[in-house]
């Protein structure tokens, strides 16, 4: 579960209250700092990122929507987003996507973040490989292929057939 | 009826891993399928929490402070002024006819300020009834937060909505940005929907997309935000209908606003 206060954080930051803003950076400049890390592996750029991250949090708080995921998910879709945006301006793609990112520490993780874990975990390397693609690497499903070396076919039924599982485990927000 | 190959694509629409042809399909097909927007919105939500997983790292010590300096002024407290200034602006629109009339008639703006600031604190008290009250409240703060932005924005522009024969006292405008995706949609003289309905807005260009529902207050008033719809840049028309609670795919129930954006 997401720390109770996020919500009403968010509902703070719509009244333009700029302690708030201060307060959801604690709870989460580490998730999106790391995520960042993860798609960028630069530590300055993933440090853009964070502030890009969180001054869209502040201008668009109204687009929050809890009826769609927690306010952890809706960071990390923005930090996604903003991550892959400057993935794809780079001339070249670094290929040491496996890799730890420096500096990765345990930091506490909410109960959301260890069932998103563990429900990754339960995939077949397979699976989890071809997911990891497309949600890191910002790869569609015929750059997987390529890099797979696999029938497009078989990467789109691995890629569906992981998504399901995570559906089935974690549960679908929407009703 | 059900579209399989766009369910069976929904999955990796929601990652943003789809390309050619399936791409091609699943965008064509998407707007007619309320299952597959279901499918659509239930996936986005899972691929949302993958990145979860990943290992958090501290940024660096310095960041926390380059990023709140770089956000806003925090000497000027925006709660304090948010609401007058709002409700002044969203009357301003309804009763004095439009945009221009806010930078010519400042003697009109201030009598206009006034009466908003009485309406707000009325509204104030209001907030204290109950929780249901003031989420609905924070929901208008928020769409007219969002109204104010699109009035600070060069290129807004507003389109006025006549009353049909279903509601010959409603008026509205749109206050709208091509460019931005953002719209705001300001109703009066809106009989209250009865029990079981809603109103439903449509961005029309090629056929009609659903644009959220809203409901009016007891005086037939609503400040509305519209969530984001693609093809904005190239609305024809925007309208309204009435439609069962929960709004539809395609408007069946009697119109009852409709404007042309020129």
């Amino acid at each position: 579960m997401a720390p109770p206060q996020a919500e009403s954080l968010i509902r703070r930051l719509i009244t333009g209250d700029h302690k708030a803003l201060g307060e959801f950076y604690d709870l989460y400049a580490g998730l999106v700092n790391g995520l960042a890390l993860r798609i960028l592996h630069d530590r300055t750029e993933a440090e853009d990122v964070v502030q890009e991250v969180f001054v869209q949090v502040w201008r668009q708080a109204t687009r929050f929507d809890p009826r769609r995921g927690s306010p952890e998910a809706w960071v990390c879709t923005i930090a996604r987003s903003r991550a892959l945006d400057r993935l794809r301006r780079r001339t070249s793609r670094r290929e040491d996507a496996h890799t730890a990112p420096p500096g990765a520490v345990a930091l506490p993780r909410s109960d959301e973040a260890l069932a998103v874990r563990k429900a990754l975990e339960g995939l077949s390397p397979d699976q989890r490989r071809a997911l990891e693609l497309a949600y890191y690497e910002g790869l569609t499903q015929s750059e997987i292929s390529e890099r797979l070396r696999e029938p497009l076919g078989t990467i789109k039924t691995r890629i569906r057939t992981a998504m399901i599982r995570l559906r089935e485990v974690l549960g679908g927000r929407p009703s | 009826m059900t579209d399989d190959r766009l369910l069976e694509l929904s999955p990796l629409a929601a990652l943003g891993a789809l390309d050619g042809e399936d791409r091609a399909y699943f965008e064509e097909r998407l707007a007619g399928s309320e299952e597959g927007r279901h499918e659509l919105a239930v996936f986005e939500a899972v691929a949302a929490r993958i990145g979860l997983a990943t290992p958090p790292v501290p940024p660096a010590p310095g960041l926390r402070r380059r990023t709140l300096a770089a956000v806003a002024r925090p000497s000027e407290p925006r709660r304090a002024w948010v609401w007058p200034v709002l409700a002044a602006a969203a009357a301003l629109v309804l009763s004095l006819g439009g945009l221009l009339v806010i930078s010519k008639e400042r003697s009109e703006s201030r009598r206009a300020t006034e009466a908003a600031r009485a309406e707000a604190a009325n509204m104030q008290a209001q907030l204290q009834k109950s929780r249901e009250e003031l989420d609905t409240a924070r929901r208008r703060l928020a769409d007219e937060k969002a109204f104010r932005d699109l009035l600070a924005s060069p290129d807004a522009r507003v389109t006025s909505l006549a009353g049909l024969p279903a509601a010959p006292q409603a008026h509205a405008r749109v206050v709208w940005n091509p460019g931005g995706r953002e719209a705001v949609l300001l109703v009066s003289g809106l009989t209250p929907a009865p029990a079981g309905k809603t109103y439903e807005v449509w961005v029309i260009s090629k056929s009609p997309v659903p644009a959220g529902v809203f409901q009016v207050d007891a005086e037939g008033r609503a400040v509305f935000r519209l969530p984001m719809v693609d093809d904005m840049a190239h609305v024809k028309t925007f309208a309204v209908t009435l439609e069962i609670t929960g709004g539809v795919s395609t408007p069946s129930g009697p119109m009852v606003l409709a404007g042309a954006a020129s």
